[in-house]
């Protein structure tokens, strides 16, 4: 018996030395790579492009699936964008839509006859085979995906052509993104989030990393889409797909700062958890499609760092919630063990409570480290706003969206993260919901 | 067509990492060194204390110092060891480099606290008390939970009461062993209520009973609902 007891206590010993190893290296990787991105940030900068010096026929592909909500607002983004009429084809691609989607977007044809605008019909079959069923009759040189709830910058195409122009490598470039009119608090906090990453963008625009292309208005070659294929029609994160496809192929993602393009932000956090499990199961699957590519120095940085990352940062996810939700829990469980054997006699442990701060008892190592990343997350906050010209004030309920977005938020998708390691585990598969 | 690998900032960042890594350490070990300074500081109060005590209960009798207000001091000393060894226990768990150094600071501090033990015991061949000692021989492990009810206990009975932890693991002193011999203790956590033993873990209720049956004098409200229920 003893023998057992002490063969398990030192079971445990090992699993929680491993535990500690595991912890520190995933301090170490996240200040690697704080400092990494931030070398980044200080190198030099993305070159000027030049004006748009001729006006290529331009399509616009716009999938939707129940949009009658906002697809009339979507299409007169198009049609004010700021571009030779004549120039502009617009497909939008009914993919088996419920709704008035469809009449709508009839009704708005027939209203604007002056306007490009054709409207295909398909069985719901999902994005990707609404995208190359208009894909196949598109005849413009460059052409952009619309999702139906996203509304493009009037000068999307003045300052996003000329990339196309300046490096003939390049096969897609992305705008800013930003939430469209945040009213709730959650969509206050999709707004900061949206702009924190746009300068993540920024910083892999610098060293050719970009992973993904947004379905909100990234505009493609179609010469090169065409030439591979299209759109994946398996994966419900085509936009993901393509962008890491187009690396493969060795061509050139371009982030710019000079448009904007909206989108509606789930408003609840239901929509908000099956839309984020979408995406990020969505980059895990693809990751390992393209897992040859993998810190592979052939892709540059995008195959040694940017692509690893992608599991990594899910990875990270779940084991610091995961430290963090066993801590919590070991320790309510004792608490509440220690309170039940004295009755829960709460009165007594109140009038007797002493607060025993004893600041020597920190662990100062951690509190360097964490001190290190805080101020690394506060300068990235800062100029993130700085750089798409915007005021955390805007919108609103900036203490308490930020509160959220600070402590909540990174909670919620840590557990997102959670989910998709657990449906990958089982075996579930990535779809819409 | 090769890419470009930023291998340059890859070998900065990762020597800047080192570099902060190495600067939390060495953060980390300066305060190690303060937290052995503030045991020494520790032992050496209660040291203090503990001659004080010696001293003034050599004088019981002569009318230079009195029962009562001896036993408030020594009910107040053994108070704060009590709150000062897990302080003291905490640190050597913490600590990195100067592990040698904490696990002599916990032995003095132990050996300080069995001197407490001894002096009161003495105080109470010269003086009458109204308190029982407990000595607590505590489970490192972190699901034990007596502690929190023998905190609970002084909570209740306040200075009736004065209890003694110990680390029965603490092989560093021979005199624990010698103290779990004498009241042949082979399992953990085990609370001695005066000369009573209990091995394991112990409920509130049979602690209550076994306290309140000992206690001398009149006895608290807490010991009438034990013999009522």
């Amino acid at each position: 018996m003893a023998l057992k007891f002490g063969l398990i206590t030192e079971i445990i010993k090992m699993i929680f030395t491993w535990f500690d190893i595991t912890l520190f290296a995933v301090y170490f990787i996240l200040l690697f790579l704080s400092i990494f991105w931030l070398l980044v940030f200080f190198s030099d900068g993305i070159k000027n492009k030049s004006k748009l010096s001729r006006y290529p026929l331009f399509s616009v592909i716009v999938p939707a699936y129940n949009e009658e909500e906002s697809i009339e607002n979507t299409l007169k983004s198009l049609i004010d964008l700021e571009y030779p009429m004549d120039k502009i084809e617009i497909v939008v691609v009914n993919d088996g839509s419920t709704d008035k989607t469809s009449e709508i977007v009839k009704h708005f044809i027939l209203n604007h006859p002056e306007n490009n605008i054709t409207l295909l019909q398909q069985d719901n079959h999902g994005k990707g085979r609404a995208m190359n069923h208009g894909l196949k009759i598109i005849q413009g040189e460059f052409f952009a995906c619309l999702d139906a709830d996203s509304f493009a910058g009037s000068n999307a195409l003045e300052e996003m052509l000329p990339y196309f122009e300046d490096d003939l490598q390049v096969a897609a470039v992305c705008p800013i993104l930003k939430v469209q009119r945040p009213r709730s608090i959650l969509q206050k906090v999709q707004w900061c989030e949206y702009i924190i990453n746009m300068f993540y963008k920024f910083l892999n625009s610098k060293i050719d990393c970009i992973h993904v292309t947004p379905g909100p208005f990234s505009i493609y070659r179609t010469s090169v889409i065409k030439e591979l294929g299209g759109f994946d029609e398996t994966t419900i994160t085509e936009d993901l797909e393509i962008a890491i496809r187009l690396q493969k192929h060795q061509y050139k993602i371009v982030q710019t700062f000079d448009t904007i393009t909206e989108t509606v932000a789930p408003s609840n956090w239901r929509s908000l958890f099956h839309q984020r499990v979408r995406w990020y199961r969505g980059s895990v699957d693809n990751s390992l499609k393209y897992k040859q590519l993998m810190f592979n120095r052939k892709y540059g940085d995008f195959g040694f760092l940017r692509m690893p990352t992608i599991i990594l940062s899910g990875l990270i996810a779940i084991i610091l919630t995961g430290t963090l939700a066993w801590q919590a829990f070991s320790r309510f469980f004792h608490w509440i063990t220690a309170v039940s054997a004295v009755n829960f006699d709460f009165i007594t442990l109140l009038k007797h409570f002493e607060l025993n701060l004893n600041w020597l008892n920190l662990p100062f190592f951690k509190l360097a480290i964490a001190l290190t990343l805080l101020a690394i997350s506060f300068f990235i906050m800062v100029y993130s706003y700085k750089l798409v010209k915007e005021d955390i004030r805007n919108h609103g309920k900036t203490w308490v969206s930020l509160v959220t977005y600070l402590l909540i938020y990174s909670l919620f998708l840590s557990c997102v993260w959670i989910y998709i390691a657990y449906s990958f585990i089982t075996g579930k598969k990535n779809k819409w919901t | 067509m090769e890419r470009k690998l930023s291998t340059k900032k890859y070998l900065i960042a990762f020597i800047l990492t080192l570099v902060v890594f190495s600067g939390g350490i060495l953060v980390g070990l300066f305060f190690e060194n303060v937290r052995l300074s503030h045991s020494q500081q520790i032992n050496l109060q209660e040291k203090t204390n503990l001659i004080s005590l010696q001293l003034q209960q050599q004088y019981i009798g002569s009318g230079i110092a009195d029962c009562k207000a001896l036993n408030n001091i020594l009910e107040l000393n053994i108070v704060e060891l009590g709150n000062k060894v897990e302080t003291l226990s905490d640190y050597g768990k913490r600590s990195v480099l100067n592990d040698e150094d904490f696990k002599l600071q916990l032995r003095d501090y132990f050996l300080t606290e069995l001197q407490f033990l001894f002096v009161s015991n003495e105080i109470d061949t010269k003086c009458t008390s109204d308190h029982i000692k407990v000595l607590f021989f505590y489970d490192e492990n972190q699901n034990d939970i007596q502690g929190e009810i023998l905190d609970y206990v002084k909570d209740l009975f306040g200075s009736r009461v004065l209890i003694f932890s110990f680390d029965p693991t603490f092989a560093d002193e021979p005199m624990i062993n010698v103290l779990l011999a004498s009241y042949n203790i082979e399992k953990f956590p085990a609370v001695v209520v005066g000369s009573t033993v209990f091995q394991g873990p112990t409920s509130l209720k049979t602690l209550l009973r076994e306290i309140c049956s000992q206690l001398v004098g009149e006895l608290p409200q807490e010991c009438k609902i034990v013999a009522s229920s």
